[in-house]
């Protein structure tokens, strides 16, 4: 029964539009960002993206296409996230922005 | 004596493999392993150009120690879209040990590095004093290929050839030939040396 009703409230949590991440901290829908990096040739150099991103609060994933050289970041719909602050943190990083598309 | 020059060259360019500077507030730990001698370094990245770590080696032939405090610095770096190139200072000044003598120890030396997706180069100087223990001026260099490009996340390999050159050892030449393989923050460097050396190195990212 116990089992039951820990199952149930598994999928009613992440069946809801809104859900808590692994932080415990509870978003909704999120907006991507793609921003094109020079530079970005190297897995191992490029964790410091992620390292950088995740510091902030409203910046749920961070997703890297070495293919592509370009970072998308998945931040919480209705929060803010300037094209300064991202060239700062890309900079940060040891990278170089190329292009910001929203 | 001849042998342990020869084969020093090793310990100190081996804490470059993985880049001396990372991200501001990371920590690198960092272990070296080769014929001569065995080292470990953990550093820390203050800002994008600057690195401040402590080094420990032991120079197994000539039974000396060195402790040293190491400072690198990202002097240059090329952002391009499909290949970065960087231009680094690496230094460190501390001191050497045998089981008689303790002398002042310092290094410094210039790296220089090219990299895409499929290929990789370097070169690197060093210079080395450790009073009565030992002196060096080394010269490194690598080439190295990926047999295929992996994605972000994947087992990243490359196969590297590193040449050594030191003017004032008996053997001034030398070739490793080494693997590389790194996943996620993890990077493992082995390498079978034509004179039998056997290199091993370890980088790991916090």
């Amino acid at each position: 029964m116990k089992k039951f009703f820990l199952t149930l409230a598994a999928l009613l949590t992440f069946a809801s539009p809104a859900f808590a991440d692994h932080n415990g901290k509870t978003h909704g829908a999120l907006d991507t960002i793609t921003v094109g990096v020079d530079g970005m040739v190297c897995d191992f150099c490029a964790r410091s993206l992620e390292k950088s991103f995740y510091q902030l609060e409203n910046v749920e994933g961070v997703i890297i296409d070495l293919d592509k050289k370009t970072m998308a970041l998945e931040i919480d719909q209705g929060t803010q996230l300037t094209d300064e602050k991202i060239k700062e943190l890309v900079y940060y990083s040891g990278y170089k922005v190329r292009d910001i598309k929203r | 004596m001849r042998f342990l020059l020869f084969c020093a060259i090793f310990l100190l360019p081996l804490t470059a493999h993985a880049r001396p500077v990372s991200w501001p507030g990371g920590w690198m730990v960092m272990l070296m392993n080769d014929t001569a001698s065995n080292g470990a370094q953990i550093n820390y990245t203050l800002t994008p150009k600057y690195a401040l770590g402590i080094q420990h080696e032991y120079f197994r032939e000539e039974k000396f120690n060195m402790d040293a405090a190491t400072l690198d610095i990202l002097l240059k770096r090329w952002n391009n879209t499909g290949s970065q190139a960087n231009l680094y200072f690496k230094s460190g000044a501390g001191i050497a040990y045998g089981s008689d003598d303790t002398d002042p120890a310092a290094f410094a030396g210039l790296e220089i590095d090219w990299e895409d997706r499929r290929f990789f180069t370097l070169y690197e100087n060093r210079f080395f004093y450790a009073g009565d223990q030992d002196k060096f001026i080394k010269h490194k260099a690598r080439l190295g290929v990926a047999p295929y490009e992996g994605d972000y996340g994947d087992l990243h390999t490359w196969i590297m050839l590193q040449a050594d050159y030191d003017a004032g050892a008996d053997d001034t030449f030398s070739l490793t030939p080494l693997v590389r393989l790194f996943k996620g923050t993890t990077l493992i460097e082995a390498g079978y040396n034509l004179d039998g050396g056997v290199l091993f190195n370890l980088t790991k990212q916090f």
